[in-house]
């Protein structure tokens, strides 16, 4: 990192360190287990209701109409809700620890990469049989399987 | 008992796999995890009412996944026993973990093929009060198995809590 940009991050990460909800992290001996059973569990909502509709578009269970799998789409963003909050207080409670880790950037981007094709996938939503809206399903299978295993990495993963 | 457990621990297999498979093991215990539990949640979601527009019978194709996640788990869990026997199997969180999972798994079948299989219209939309309540048992079994197998990660001999 130049410089110029750990003057910016540094303070920044620096007051996130210390803000309330970090310290309660920290301090508190059940929050962080506690946190991890909810982005454990938020997990199974958002790639079992992404995952779903995935492979419907893939062609599992092909008698289910895709206008209603679609219906998912309400679990799948709670189970992002639950985890990127509970994701924001691990980062909080030890920011330089998660900023500096290669595992969690690149855990960050594959998510971002998902979000954007999930974008893409919703512009198709009239040509769901199409190769195209496949080939974005299975892109999405893909991304989502990339974010558990940056995610796991994450703790294995020795800061540069 | 203790003999036993000790020389799984003692193991060649086990010191292997703590030294160098270990992060795989945990990775596709999130996988299968993610697999299993997602799936069946989306089912049972279903069963209780949640997107009502689901065909039942159409979801059980579903299940072939669930249980894809579910071997995972049973292999990369008995893995990861083998590097902790002894702690494991003293451990309370750990048997509520199997018992909830055996529950679980006896919930998921009994759903397969009482819940799912109907073919008949009526029922297909609004599953009977004996279908929804197996559903809700099946949602608090397998969060009892996220929040005990996260918490056996970071207990020690059953003081959970202390990292």
């Amino acid at each position: 990192m130049s410089a110029a940009a750990q003057a910016i991050a540094h303070p920044i990460l620096y007051w996130i360190k210390y803000t309330p909800a970090a310290a309660f992290v920290r301090d508190s001996p059940w929050a962080f287990p506690a946190l991890q059973c909810l982005h454990f569990i938020g997990m199974a909502l958002l790639i079992g209701a992404v995952g779903t509709i995935d492979l419907r578009v893939l062609g599992v269970g092909r008698p289910l109409p895709i206008d209603s799998v679609m219906r998912l789409l309400p679990l799948a963003l709670v189970g992002f809700g639950i985890n990127l909050l509970s994701g924001a207080l691990f980062f909080a409670h030890d920011p330089f620890q998660y900023a500096f880790n290669l595992s969690f950037r690149l855990k960050l981007f594959l998510i971002g990469a998902a979000g954007l094709n999930a974008i893409w996938f919703r512009l198709q939503q009239s040509r769901m049989e199409s190769a195209l809206a496949k080939m974005i399903a299975a892109l999405s299978l893909g991304l989502w399987l990339g974010v558990i295993i940056a995610g796991r990495f994450i703790a294995f993963t020795a800061q540069p | 008992m203790d003999y036993l457990l000790q020389s799984i621990q003692g193991s060649a297999f086990s010191h292997w796999a703590q030294s160098s498979l270990y992060p795989i093991v945990v990775t596709l215990h999130a996988i299968g995890l993610a697999m299993l539990v997602g799936l069946l949640t989306v089912i049972d979601l279903r069963v209780l009412g949640f997107a009502r527009q689901l065909p039942l019978p159409a979801l059980r194709q579903f299940m072939n996944g669930a249980w894809i996640g579910f071997w995972i788990n049973a292999a990369s869990g008995a893995v990861l026993f083998s590097i902790d026997a002894k702690k494991d199997f003293y451990s309370g969180l750990f048997r509520v973990k199997l018992t909830v999972i055996a529950a679980g798994v006896i919930l998921a079948k009994v759903i397969d093929s009482n819940v799912l299989s109907v073919s008949d219209a009526p029922a297909a939309i609004e599953p009977t009060a004996r279908a929804k309540l197996l559903a809700l048992a099946s949602l608090l079994c397998w969060t009892g198995a996220i929040v005990s197998g996260r918490l056996l990660a970071y207990s020690t001999f059953g003081d959970v809590g202390a990292e």
